[in-house]
């Protein structure tokens, strides 16, 4: 094991480890653009220069390994002057974009302006910077911008071999380098945002975040991605209610330090198609208060006999929310089929994206104890008419080969506890919002059996309630007890059910 | 029918309670006394501040190091510059600035002007609540001229906001100079009036000599500053005991009272504005040229506007400062001047990033407010109105 | 060096009163005649019919600048929105579609707000701006409205407003 000293403090270090990885142990930062460590070192921006004693030149921190006894500086006049030297090249053809660039508030070129050069420009005018193309598309999500662009090969090298699909490329020569995607073909293939997103620079940017907030304004919550069973985790930024974008949070047991396309762009289940308050009424809905929904859906289930009233699970929502509608449904209403809501399955690949689009299908199953019945089966005996009245948590139904909403609109009293819009509140008398996945805390359990807790991301807007708050009011009604006061409560009883932390494929 | 005979009538014995204020034409600032009164004379007073509290010190927690400014301008709302100075020298002091010697007359001569202003409004206030309406008016209209200077240079009347950290926001006009001196005369020449017909004039002399009292001792124990700690006789001036800008080169007096009442706060107030216009006038002799910030290359100001315009570096400054803030070192400092009522205290701690952790200030007329019911005690219920007016108590300082 | 300042002795010229009546009376007197006959030394006009001219620095209405075509500079950057302790202004950013002749500047306002009467006037928004969009030097100030929307100032009021010479200029040399 090497030891070595940097800026005066030793540290040990295995066989292999470079110098930008043994300073980060130390907490010492050193600027980068084309270094990442989930990517091969490239050494091109030469911006981790550091000076090795017994070493005439600098040399990059990122490609070095630590050898036993270098002696190492980072914060030494020389190593001062070639960083300053590196962002004076480096904004020698930069076009003056602040203003309309994205990357404004999280690009790496303004942050270590600040920190290590600070002088002002030695060229004679604007009009001598080296001109390229601009808003580029490169895909259907990403846009590429050649004067912004610092040639980092980043995004080359996550193609090549993360995705192991090498179709970016640098074309040119000095300083009219550029990047292109090969002829041909078009940057999609499902991780495209994240070349956006290790940019360090405002070259590549999303499409779908363009111009809609400014980064600085933006708050981030720590949340799983729903958009799939790989459970991703995530960060979710939003403002004032809306959310805009997810962005990867590293976690070594299930996505290191990425995210798909469709994960990136799932903000959209808190933002779209919502549902803002109660209504009744099945085709024409018309808002109504709490008070009347509630009524309206107690008196429905409740006049309709035992054995003719099902549950509907859902796939999409927290373990603690369906076992909320479990313990309900089975004290106070006393229902004994319960079914299966979910997405339809998608495009799965090798790396993160699963075939079942759905975040907690694994998780309903050990709530329930049991495998619950597919949709097709409830649309079966609903059109036979043995099952009249269901309590339907979540939005989403699909069923294998069959349009639901036909075998849906059979049924007697659909009463929808949902978010936003789809198979299941348009078919419903009665829709009881509650929030989406980022304003809900809970838990979902993933494909490879891992259970992953989140808070809330967002608080829950006005007008909506949480799910056990709905399925405690609706008990109030009917007169019937449910045991739940708090989410918390609901947390203790299900963590029973749960595998523990770091079983079943590692640590959440 | 009865006689009652005087003697025999049994008055109520016991204090009356009056509350004056807060929205009394002569409690101005908004403060309620609530007055114990036995007859006329007063037993004793509760004197209720905060009814114009606004959070000061929460809303700096909110914004930037420079979006501070223009809270600042409303503590002390007759002499804003000084207020600016005072928490631009603070968070320099916290950065371990030195602004450029120009920058640091122009700070004295705006600030000399501030406290003219803030002087004359104060005297004018005292002075028309025992009646002197024309006095009123010569003072505010020797401020007006001020006014009209202060305005071609900063763009307002009152909201200056003009300081920033590490600078100012511009440089003087051209024309400030020949300005300030064709005014002052004039602004001096209205307070000469006003000192013509007040200073020994017996009605003005039997309201406010002997009256509101207060010996050093107290003064010093209550923790008096300004002009009122000068006026018991204790020549305490932190331009003199504790230089900053460039106070040090410019020579002025101090004027001390002798029987620390009424007057002589009144005469004191008019003769410091003697001494600030002195100063004002070596100030703008001496006034050298030169930038009015620290380099761009600090990275604490905006940087110049064309060069952000024009080239991508000092955008990316500009961004830096205006998205982020200021980056000030962790760490605390309290950082004190002489504004027009004492000594003005900033107590700013900084976490390292670049909004402040904790704004502070120290207002000088918290202290001496709290004297008020010691100087009034025993006195007749009109003596509170001079009293008051006396004091200063400015509401936008003592409650932020 | 300290100075005691001066205390009237109280002798039979102050307590007579008389003499003291007689300077004070000089006094006014002299302003009355010098107001009535001489020049007048008053700072009292009658507005507003007789209107003072804000200096050129004054901070008045907003006003966002344009470029030679009509179209706004500002980019919808957000700085003046950041930089503003009121919170008055409020800029939804729009993308000029290719194709059009602006399509180079890439961002421009769709929306932009200023709230006149949250604004507290002190011209940080100016200061923030890299872009010289907006300006205070309009000349006019926030007139009374009868009904609190009409101070809600959207972009092609603010566009329209000229500066107090009635230009639309901008020092901004830049073509973007």
């Amino acid at each position: 094991m090497p030891k070595l000293t940097i800026d005066g403090r030793e540290i040990e270090v295995e066989a292999g480890v470079t110098l930008i990885e043994a300073a980060r142990r130390m907490g010492i930062k050193t600027p980068h653009f084309c270094w990442h460590p989930e990517l091969s070192v490239a050494a091109n921006c030469r911006m981790c220069l550091v000076e090795i004693e017994k070493n005439p030149k600098l040399q990059p921190a990122c490609q070095i390994p630590a050898a036993e006894g270098m002696v190492v500086h980072t914060e030494n006049p020389r190593v001062r002057e070639a960083r300053r030297a590196i962002m004076e090249y480096l904004l020698l053809n930069h076009p003056v974009d602040c203003p309309i660039c994205d990357q404004s508030g999280e690009c790496k070129l303004q942050d270590y302006y600040m920190l290590y050069d600070l002088k002002s420009s030695r060229l004679a005018s604007e009009e001598d910077k080296v001109r390229k193309r601009k808003h580029v598309p490169f895909g259907p999500h990403v846009v590429y911008d050649a004067e912004r662009c610092v040639m980092c090969t980043r995004c080359v090298r996550f193609c090549a071999e993360y995705v192991k699909d090498p179709m970016l490329c640098e074309v040119h020569r000095g300083d009219h380098s550029e990047i292109d995607v090969s002829p041909d073909r078009t940057l999609e293939h499902g991780y495209s945002l994240m070349t956006a997103h290790i940019c360090p620079v405002g070259a590549l940017t999303s499409r779908d975040f363009r111009f809609q907030c400014r980064v600085w304004f933006l708050k981030a919550a720590e949340t799983i991605c729903p958009g799939c069973a790989t459970g991703c985790s995530a960060c979710l930024d939003h403002n004032r209610g809306r959310a805009f974008r997810l962005r990867p949070r590293v976690n070594n047991a299930v996505n290191r330090c990425w995210l798909c396309d469709d994960g990136v762009l799932s903000y959209r289940f808190h933002n779209d198609h919502r549902l803002c308050s109660p209504s009744l009424g099945r085709g024409n809905p018309q808002p109504a208060s709490w008070e009347d929904a509630l009524s309206e859906a107690a008196a429905a289930l409740g006049k309709t006999p035992k054995a003719e009233r099902a549950a509907v699970l859902s796939a999409e929502r927290t373990c603690e929310e369906n076992w909320a509608l479990i313990v309900f449904a089975r004290e106070a209403l006393g229902i004994e089929r319960f079914f299966l809501a979910a997405r339809p399955d998608g495009t799965a690949d090798q790396r993160l994206r699963s075939a079942d689009k759905n975040p907690n299908r694994a998780g309903v199953r050990l709530m329930l104890g049991a495998e619950p019945e597919p949709m097709t089966a409830l649309l079966e005996a609903a059109t036979a008419g043995r099952i009249r009245a269901v309590i339907a948590l979540g939005a989403e139904a699909s069923a294998a080969g069959v349009e639901p909403s036909t075998g849906l609109l059979r049924l007697g009293t659909v009463v929808s506890i949902a978010e936003r819009t789809g198979t299941l509140p348009d078919a419903a008398h009665v829709r009881l919002p509650c929030g989406s996945w980022a304003q809900s805390a809970g838990t979902f359990v993933n494909a490879k059996g891992m259970a992953q807790e989140f808070g809330r991301a967002m608080p829950l807007g006005d007008g909506l309630l949480d799910v056990h708050e709905i399925l405690a009011r609706l008990a109030r009604r009917l007169d019937l007890s449910f045991p739940y006061k708090t989410a918390a409560e609901v947390r203790t009883a299900v963590a029973g059910r749960l595998p523990e932390a770091g079983a079943a494929g590692g640590a959440p | 029918m009865e006689e009652y005979r005087e003697e025999e009538l049994t008055l109520p014995a016991e204090p009356m309670l009056l509350h004056m204020g807060p929205s009394h034409p002569a409690m101005h600032g908004t403060v309620r006394c609530v007055v114990k009164l036995d007859g006329e004379t007063v037993v004793g007073s509760d004197v209720q501040i905060g009814y114009l509290h606004r959070g000061f010190e929460k809303e700096c927690e909110w914004g930037t190091w420079t979006q501070v400014f223009p809270y600042t301008d409303r503590l002390n709302y007759a002499s804003p510059l000084l207020n600016n100075i005072g928490y631009a020298l603070a968070v320099e002091k916290l950065l371990g600035l030195q602004v450029p010697a120009r920058c640091q007359y122009i700070r004295v001569i705006l600030g000399e002007l501030a406290r003219i202003c803030d002087h004359s409004v104060c005297s004018a206030a005292m002075a028309m609540e025992l009646g002197a309406f024309t006095v009123f008016l010569y003072l505010v209209k020797a401020r007006e001229w001020i006014f009209d200077i202060l305005e071609e240079v900063t763009g307002a009347r009152v909201t200056h906001a003009f300081c920033r950290i590490g600078g100012l926001r511009w440089d003087l006009p051209e024309n400030f100079a020949d300005r300030v001196r064709s005014v002052l005369p004039k602004s001096l020449e209205a307070i000469h009036e006003c000192e013509q017909l007040l200073l020994r004039n017996r009605i003005f002399m039997d309201r406010t000599m002997g009256v509101g009292t207060i010996t050093p001792e107290r003064a010093l124990a209550w923790g008096w500053t300004g002009p009122c700690l000068r006026s018991t006789g204790v020549a305490y001036d932190v331009r003199k005991a504790h230089p900053y800008l460039v106070y040090e080169d410019l020579d002025f007096d101090i004027p001390v009272g002798s029987q620390g009442d009424n007057y002589d706060r009144f005469v004191c107030r008019l003769e410091e504005i003697r001494q600030s216009a002195r100063i004002v006038m070596q100030a703008l002799d001496k006034l050298p040229d030169g930038p009015i910030a620290v380099p761009d290359d600090t990275g604490i100001l905006l940087p110049q506007k064309l060069e952000t315009y024009t080239t991508i570096e000092r955008t990316i400054q500009h961004f830096k400062i205006i998205m982020e803030g200021i980056q000030v070192p962790p760490g605390e400092v309290y950082s004190y001047s002489e504004a027009a009522n004492g000594e003005l205290g900033f107590y700013l701690v900084s976490n390292g990033s670049g909004k402040p952790w904790k704004c502070r200030v120290r207002p000088p007329c918290f202290a001496n407010v709290q004297a008020l019911s010691e100087l009034t005690r025993g006195r007749l219920l009109p003596d509170i109105i001079p009293t008051f007016g006396s004091i200063n108590m400015i509401g936008g300082e003592c409650d932020r | 060096m300290p100075y005691v300042v001066k205390r009237p002795e109280r002798d039979i010229w102050e307590q007579s009163y008389i003499p003291e009546t007689v300077r004070g009376m000089g006094v006014t007197l002299r302003h009355f005649f010098r107001n009535v006959i001489g020049r007048r030394d008053t700072v009292t006009i009658l507005y507003p019919e007789v209107q003072r001219p804000y200096p050129p620095r004054f901070r008045g209405l907003h006003r966002l600048t344009q470029r030679d075509d009509g179209s706004p500079r500002c980019t919808a950057c957000m700085c003046c929105q950041t930089a503003c302790p009121a919170e008055c202004i409020h800029i939804v950013a729009g993308s000029y579609p290719d194709g059009h002749p602006l399509a180079f500047v890439e961002k421009y306002p769709a929306e932009f707000w200023i709230d006149e009467l949250r604004c507290v006037f002190c011209g940080l928004c100016v200061e923030a701006c890299p872009c010289d969009a907006i300006r205070m030097d309009t000349g006019l100030h926030a007139r009374p409205v009868e009904a609190r929307p009409h101070l809600m100032y959207e972009r092609n009021l603010l566009l329209s407003i000229t500066d107090a010479k009635g230009d639309v200029l901008t020092a901004n040399p830049r073509k973007k």
